[in-house]
């Protein structure tokens, strides 16, 4: 975009609404601290679960981590935001109304959460747990804050956009992008839903967003603000402009290829695991680029991480950015995958980035920030040091405590004795073992909140001596030739060459054996022709991104494109193959009963014994009951191919045992066993027992009790619709699956409840307690139908 | 099992385009940080960005004492 300097003008910043998301970040983040805490001591003693539905550990971690990363992290960001961006634009937001909007449905919704989710109305997907009305809600909302954000760009005063606008600009797609393909779904009723992906796709999607729910929400907003609020802080400019650069560029490309590192060694295609895995280590490179600048920003200003509490906050949440993005490559080795995933130490890593990077910027940039919205001065720098010092204790307390216990956990899992069988072959002795961690975590974490209390008496006497400021400024105004620039932009010698050069690297992968020399020649060529095009004309390149930098259109389409490749990639070829897999199932099923049983094809055979048939609806019911209670929080239901794990809990789990799952259950943390193959291990009356107190079967278990299963009864009648909801998603029921639904669920209920009366227990056969029970006994037994005999004795 | 079926599958050629393009992308990225970013002026103007002051603040009644 070509500009011109014409007059000037003057510009009234839009305070108010930063100084509403600085108190709410300040609220939420004592909010979310403490919902932390909670959840830690119900790991610690199982009794503060208070045998309360709504209390209890499955239902409140997810509320934590909302809270911690939509509510404390969420606000911080758009307090970050909207202040640093009027200022880089030299511009008003272009519309209050948006930002006030954007603001009231933030809180809203965080609210929704705070009701929803104790009730146990989730989706079971990890971070993405909200209802389908909420997420529509989040939607909105968020295309509120990108309207009103490029609306402000497409107006601003300042011709250059600064890396920290990159950065935002990133997230806003990027975002967008995410929450609508995980979250999409088809409802069952207002509050439920089933998403459209099953099994390894949803793995895949799900992970896909988890991660980059990581690198766009957590990540990429805040290193906007380092880049704006470290200088303003340092008084100087960012170590390396050109650094900073390669730093954006680097991460958009290479952070959301990196998702399927949660997903190592499970039924996910090995190829999409490798994928994930290289991108993971190369993103080490970016982040410590990264790091590296924020710190070196501060040369010449060392003496001010002394006297200045906000830099104090900034070097150590850079320091952790630090740790935390060595860590995750390394974790996403698949070698150490083994030893640490589902174990603690990614519970500490977690944490690292969370309290450390975002929880020690979002402090700095409030020490900052408030005493300037308020044209005051901090309250106590003192009370700021204490903050620094208890918390910095607290988070390495945390994260000591979960790395010693999480490869404690690893290495207990997978030793072998000299026979080559399991050492420890007692899951609950592990976590035993691992009971002296979990105290010293708590310990670290409440005192981290009580250093945050400190902040926000330190924040809110802050406020109280000061008066709200409003911000005039006068900057040249600004004259924009979109049209010129965008034609520019589309039409310059880098954009036609690299079109070139990857269309011909495209036919070359797709030629067969006597086109490729030709095609491989002209690519040669074609790369030859752009080396001496810009040897001859370094600027007519170098001006190529100068109109990208200038033009916010054209930035954000590239950024759209850089992250949609590496979702695209990974995520079709799954959703093609899961497509097929059923109906190759259902084809081997017919052509085996079609053999008459004497002459069947041993490769048919094979296959045929991994066919999937729908759950029950007992057993559907069940496994909704599973997904309210947050039982992957604890459980997972993916088994390694790995010895340690066969031996502990049966086969390897096969990509098409979850073709049916919508959603996947594969979970990420064992704090109990895996139940991929559960189903049949214990009788009815072992799991009677363990839901009404897990101690009765457990002793050392801190399991909370779900003595509420026994009571409360499960809608059979409403069942089939539920079923016809899976019908549109590809789940093969028959007509006389849905109209026997009901029917079926009760038979299969009582079954199990006449053969728990056998042993003096009482139960009525719609209840949860017996859909619960159904669902387990079904885990592993995949090809099988569950018979009534089978059902009714546990499969003993 | 299922896994196999990529092995006959051209669908893996899309990760190989995907990669391309990084490829490609990356490489007109580091050309343009170390030939367009050339004049330290121009880095300079952009990355002293943050740093331009505010010069008026109207409403602000200056009552908070010294940091202590």
């Amino acid at each position: 975009m070509a500009a011109t300097e014409t007059r000037m003008r003057t510009v009234v910043y839009d305070d108010d609404i930063c100084r509403a998301f600085s108190l709410a970040t300040v609220i939420w983040g004592a909010v979310a601290l403490l919902l932390g805490a909670i959840v830690a001591s119900q790991l610690s003693f199982w009794q503060l679960n208070l045998n309360t539905s709504w209390l209890s550990f499955g239902r409140l971690r997810p509320l934590h981590t909302n809270a911690a990363i939509f509510a404390f992290v969420g606000n911080m960001m758009f307090a970050g935001i909207y202040y640093s961006t009027q200022r880089l634009l030299k511009a008003r937001m272009a519309s209050d109304g948006l930002s006030w909007f954007n603001f009231w449905g933030w809180q809203i919704i965080i609210v929704a959460a705070a009701v929803t989710l104790p009730l146990g109305m989730t989706q079971g997907k990890e971070y993405a747990e909200l209802i389908w009305p909420i997420d529509i809600a989040i939607a909105v909302v968020w295309v509120a804050f990108a309207i009103n954000f490029f609306w402000t760009i497409a107006r601003r005063n300042e011709p250059n956009l600064y890396v920290a606008i990159w950065f935002y600009i990133a997230t806003i797609v990027t975002i967008a992008v995410l929450h609508i393909v995980n979250s999409l779904a088809l409802p069952t009723s207002f509050t439920h839903s089933y998403p459209i992906w099953a099994g390894v796709q949803d793995a895949l999607v799900q992970w896909w967003y988890g991660h980059n729910a990581v690198a766009f929400f957590l990540t990429t907003p805040i290193l906007g603000i380092m880049y704006y609020f470290l200088p303003k802080a340092a008084e100087r400019p960012v170590y390396s402009y050109r650094l900073s650069v390669v730093h954006f560029w680097s991460l958009v490309f290479i952070y959301i290829w990196a998702g399927p590192h949660h997903l190592l060694y499970t039924a996910l295609p090995n190829w999409a695991q490798t994928l994930g895995m290289i991108f993971s280590l190369m993103l080490w490179a970016p982040s410590w680029g990264g790091m590296l600048n924020g710190l070196l920003t501060l040369r010449g200003a060392w003496n001010k991480f002394y006297t200045d509490p906000v830099i104090k906050f900034f070097v150590v949440a850079v320091t952790f950015y630090g740790m935390s993005t060595f860590e995750g490559p390394l974790l996403s080795i698949k070698s150490v995958s083994a030893l640490g995933h589902y174990t603690d130490w990614i519970i500490g890593h977690v944490h690292g980035g969370a309290l450390g990077w975002n929880g020690f910027m979002a402090i700095g940039m409030m020490y900052w920030l408030v005493p300037k919205l308020w044209g005051t001065t901090l309250y106590s720098k003192r009370l700021a040091d204490i903050h620094f010092w208890i918390a910095t204790i607290g988070i390495l307390m945390y994260v000591v405590s979960m790395w010693v216990s999480g490869v404690s956990q690893g290495l207990f899992w997978q030793a072998l004795d000299a026979d080559g069988f399991l050492l420890y072959p007692d899951f609950i002795e592990g976590l035993e073992n691992s009971k002296a961690m979990y105290h010293m975590r708590l310990m670290g974490g409440l005192l981290f909140l009580l250093s945050y209390v400190i902040g926000m008496v330190n924040l809110f006497a802050t406020i109280k001596q000061g008066t709200k400021t409003t911000v005039k400024v006068e900057v040249p105004a600004l004259v924009q030739e979109t049209v010129q620039g965008a034609r520019s932009l589309i039409f310059s010698t880098p954009v036609i060459f690299s079109v070139v050069v990857i269309l011909l690297s495209v036919w070359l992968g797709m030629a067969d054996l006597l086109t490729s020399p030709l095609v491989l020649g002209l690519l040669c060529v074609a790369v030859a022709a752009a080396g001496l095009s810009f040897a001859t004309g370094r600027d007519r390149w170098a001006r190529w991104h100068d109109l990208i930098e200038r033009n916010g259109f054209a930035f954000t389409v590239l950024v759209l494109v850089a992250i949609l490749i590496g979702g695209v990639v990974q995520i079709i070829p799954t959703v093609v193959i899961s497509g097929k897999v059923p109906a190759q199932v259902l084809a081997y099923e017919e052509a085996l009963k079609a053999a008459d049983g004497s002459d069947v094809d041993p490769v048919l055979a094979e296959k045929a014994k991994w066919m999937q048939r729908p759950y029950s609806p007992l057993e559907l019911e069940g496994r909704d009951l599973y997904i309210r209670e947050g039982c992957y929080t604890c459980h997972s239901q993916m088994i390694r191919p790995l010895r340690h794990e066969v031996l502990r809990y049966g086969d390897y789990s096969r990509l098409e045992e979850s073709l049916l799952n919508h959603p996947f259950q594969w979970g990420s943390k064992r704090t109990g066993p895996d139940l991929a193959r559960v189903g049949g291990k214990y009788a009815n009356l072992w799991h009677y027992l363990h839901f009404m107190d897990p101690r009765q079967t457990s002793p050392a278990s801190n399991m909370p009790s779900y003595h509420w299963f026994k009571d409360a009864s499960v809608n059979l009648a409403a069942t089939h619709k539920k079923m016809q909801t899976m019908v549109a998603l590809g789940v093969p029921y028959s007509d006389d699956d849905l109209l026997s639904a009901e029917a079926t669920g009760l038979s299969q209920g009582r079954l199990i409840a006449a053969d728990l009366a056998e042993q003096q227990i009482v139960i009525e056969p719609d209840s949860e307690m017996a859909a619960i029970i159904a669902y387990l006994q079904r885990l592993g037994r995949g090809p099988q139908a569950v018979s009534a005999d089978d059902v009714a004795t546990g499969g003993r | 099992m299922y896994q196999e079926f990529f092995t006959d599958s051209t669908l893996l050629a899309w990760p190989m385009v995907g990669l391309a393009i990084f490829v490609i992308s990356f490489i007109a990225v580091i050309l343009y940080v170390v030939y367009g970013l050339k004049d330290p002026d121009k880095r300079g103007h952009i990355a002293a960005l943050p740093l331009e002051d505010e010069p008026v603040v109207v409403g602000v009644q200056q009552s908070g004492r010294s940091a202590r």
